[in-house]
Parts: structure tokens; C-alpha cells; sequence
């Protein structure tokens, strides 16, 4: 995920759940690009997902959202 | 938490705006005046503290979820030691410390006065760092760091003259009842004046710049609640204006050609109510930090 702002890796987060809301990956702000949070995930099982993130910016803004996308086999 | 933050963020505003503006009057203003006691900049000095605490309380809040959840010892060291927030706070609290040192110990002097003077820019331009001047970031390189200057600049301005005022008026009135030479009112006067223009004129010019960055379309000034806010502030600011040239321009002039006692009491008043006016301003500045820019 690509935000517009650095952001503060220690209060932002990022969900991958899937339909039935568990928890399959949790996610983090890149290393080295502090605009970005990646989730790694290996080998999707088909189904829909949805990915829950919260965005804590360096200029103290909190913003959070959320979206859904599918595996088909 | 949000309203904590707005509130704590004008008075840290005007706060460090006194500490710059004040040492400043004495440096470049009224520089025949002898150096009076630190007085109010101590007062300053602890309001801009205790308000920065404040801010940083409604901060950790914010990134925790809850106060509840922010006043545990992990997450207020995280807030201090892991964000770009905490190690600000840190350094400028190193400054503040210095501020206040040289407040309680230093000897009245033009080099205290200019080290108050270099140590304060810095508490208030370091302010950048954690507000939309950050935001050009999203820019490119370039822009980040033009919008970076023009906001420094633009805070250090709008510090000389909003903290200038708060020496302004206390002189004006003390010359209104008899007890400072009306002359040493005509030559803080005549480079208040100087100074004002170039103040005004760098606020006018840095502010354009940074609006071209946080607002890259007109139209969102009148469908955000961020352009919103912006056109209040520039309200205020144009109203702070106004009374700034009606000072200069109408209600000066008698008093430099000659002993007018209530032409300098209407200025004093005028003064006093532009000096309001600037605290307008700094408190829809206030609010705006906490609205999300036009994306």
C-alpha cells in the first residue's frame, strides 16, 4: 500500500483477513520506503480477503481504512 | 483529544511567538529602552511547557486510540523515542530548557537578548517539522524543501510580528501615562513600521507558496473542511492587515509630527486590538493542524 506521507512504523498497521475474519498475515511499514506498508503473504487460497489498515503520519494525522479483493482459483 | 491538541496548540503558538517576538523589540526595536526584567517571557517560557505537554498528551492519544490506552509507560516511550513527534519534542524541550535558563540567569545584555533571540527561532521554526510543512514530502524532493523554507520563514515572520505586538502595545501605554518620553514611542514606531512591512510582506509571499502546496486546487478551498478553515485564517489575517495599515497610515503619522496624547491612546487601542486579531489567527492555525490537508 502506497500512502502520500511517511509514516510511523511503530503505530501503523495493516490486516489481511479472511471471509470468515480471521487473521491470516499482519503487516508493516517497509523498511526502507516509510511511505509504504506491505503485508507478505505466500500462496493464497482462493476466497475474498480484506485488507484493514491504520495509518499513523509523521505530521501526527491518523487516518484508517479498508478493502476487499478475491482469489479465484 | 482533538480539542486538547487545539488548545494546546495556540498556546504553545503564541507562547513561542512572545519568546521570539519579545527578545527581538528589545534587540532591533527598542534598543535605547532599558532591557526590562524577563517577566512575562518566564511566564511564556512555562505556558509554552506545560502546552507542549498538552499537545503531546493529545498526540500519544491519537496514535494509542485513547488516553486510556496512551498512559501506559510502553506506549509513552514509544511516542518519545520511535516517532519523528517524540525526538522532536525532545530537542525542543532541550531548547526551551536553554530559553529558560538564560531568562532566570542571565543578566539583562544585547548578548542575551541575541542569544534568546537565536535560541527561540529555533523552538518556533523547529514547529515545521511536525505540521503540514511536512507535507510537500508527497511532492518530490524540491518542493519538500521550498515548502519546508517558506513555512520556517513564514513562522518566523508571523513570530516577529504577532510577538512584537506584545512589546508594542505595553511601550505605547506606558508612553500614554506619562511614564516612558513620547519619543521613545516615535522611534519604536518608525522601525516597528520598517520591520512590519518586510514581516507582512514575507508572510503574504511564504503563505502563497505553502498554499500552493497543501491546496493544488482552488476549488477545494470552498469544498474541504480544510480550505474552510483556511479561508477563516485568511479572514483573520486580512482583517490583521487592515488594522496594521490603518495603524501605519492613519493613526501614526500625527503622533511623529507632533505631541498628540489621544492620537497615541487611539493607537495604543488599535494596537491592543490588532494584537487580538493575531490571536485569532493563531488559533484557526491551531485548529487547521488538526484537519486533514486537501488530499
Amino acid at each position: 500500500m502506497w500512502f502520500t506521507q511517511a509514516l510511523e512504523p511503530r503505530f501503523s498497521t495493516a490486516e489481511l483477513q479472511s471471509a470468515d475474519d480471521t487473521i491470516v498475515a499482519a503487516g508493516a511499514v517497509d523498511s526502507d520506503k516509510t511511505k509504504e506498508m506491505v503485508i507478505r503473504v505466500k500462496g493464497l487460497s482462493p476466497g475474498k480477503y480484506k485488507v484493514i489498515w491504520k495509518a499513523q503520519s509523521v505530521d501526527t494525522h491518523r487516518t484508517e481504512g479498508s478493502f476487499s479483493f478475491e482469489v479465484k482459483p | 483529544m482533538d480539542e486538547l491538541i487545539v488548545a494546546s496548540r495556540l498556546v504553545h503558538f503564541a507562547a513561542a511567538a512572545l519568546l521570539f517576538g519579545a527578545p527581538l523589540f528589545r534587540l532591533a526595536i527598542a534598543r535605547e529602552e532599558a532591557p526590562g526584567g524577563p517577566g512575562w517571557e518566564i511566564v511564556a517560557s512555562v505556558a509554552a511547557l506545560l502546552s507542549g505537554l498538552g499537545w503531546f498528551a493529545g498526540v500519544a492519544a491519537t496514535m494509542a486510540g485513547s488516553f486510556v490506552d496512551a498512559a501506559t509507560p510502553d506506549i509513552l516511550q514509544a511516542v518519545t523515542f520511535d516517532t519523528r513527534f517524540g525526538h522532536l519534542w525532545i530537542g525542543r524541550l532541550i531548547v526551551l530548557v536553554a530559553i529558560f535558563a538564560i531568562q532566570l540567569g542571565g543578566r539583562p545584555s544585547r548578548l542575551r537578548d541575541g542569544a534568546l533571540v537565536l535560541l527561540a527561532a529555533g523552538f518556533a521554526a523547529s514547529l515545521v517539522g511536525v505540521g503540514h510543512g511536512m507535507t510537500g514530502a508527497g511532492h518530490g524532493p524540491i518542493v519538500a524543501r521550498v515548502h519546508m523554507i517558506a513555512d520556517m520563514v513564514h513562522l518566523l515572520c508571523a513570530a516577529a510580528w504577532i510577538g512584537g505586538l506584545f512589546c508594542l502595545a505595553p511601550l505605547l501605554h506606558e508612553v500614554v501615562i506619562g511614564r516612558t518620553a513620547t519619543e521613545a514611542a516615535r522611534r519604536a514606531l518608525r522601525r516597528f513600521s520598517t520591520m512590519g512591512y518586510w514581516a507582512v510582506a514575507l508572510v503574504l509571499i511564504t503563505g502563497c507558496v505553502n498554499a500552493l502546496v497543501m491546496v493544488p486546487r482552488p476549488g477545494s478551498l470552498i469544498s474541504s473542511e480544510y480550505g474552510e478553515l483556511l479561508l477563516l485564517k485568511l479572514a483573520f489575517v486580512a482583517l490583521l492587515v487592515a488594522i496594521a495599515i490603518v495603524n501605519r497610515v492613519v493613526l501614526t503619522p500625527p503622533i511623529m509630527a507632533a505631541a498628540d496624547s489621544t492620537g497615541l491612546r487611539r493607537l495604543w487601542h488599535s494596537v491592543v486590538v490588532e494584537q487580538g486579531v493575531g490571536i485569532l489567527v493563531l488559533a484557526s492555525v491551531a485548529w487547521l493542524g488538526t484537519v486533514h490537508p486537501v488530499p
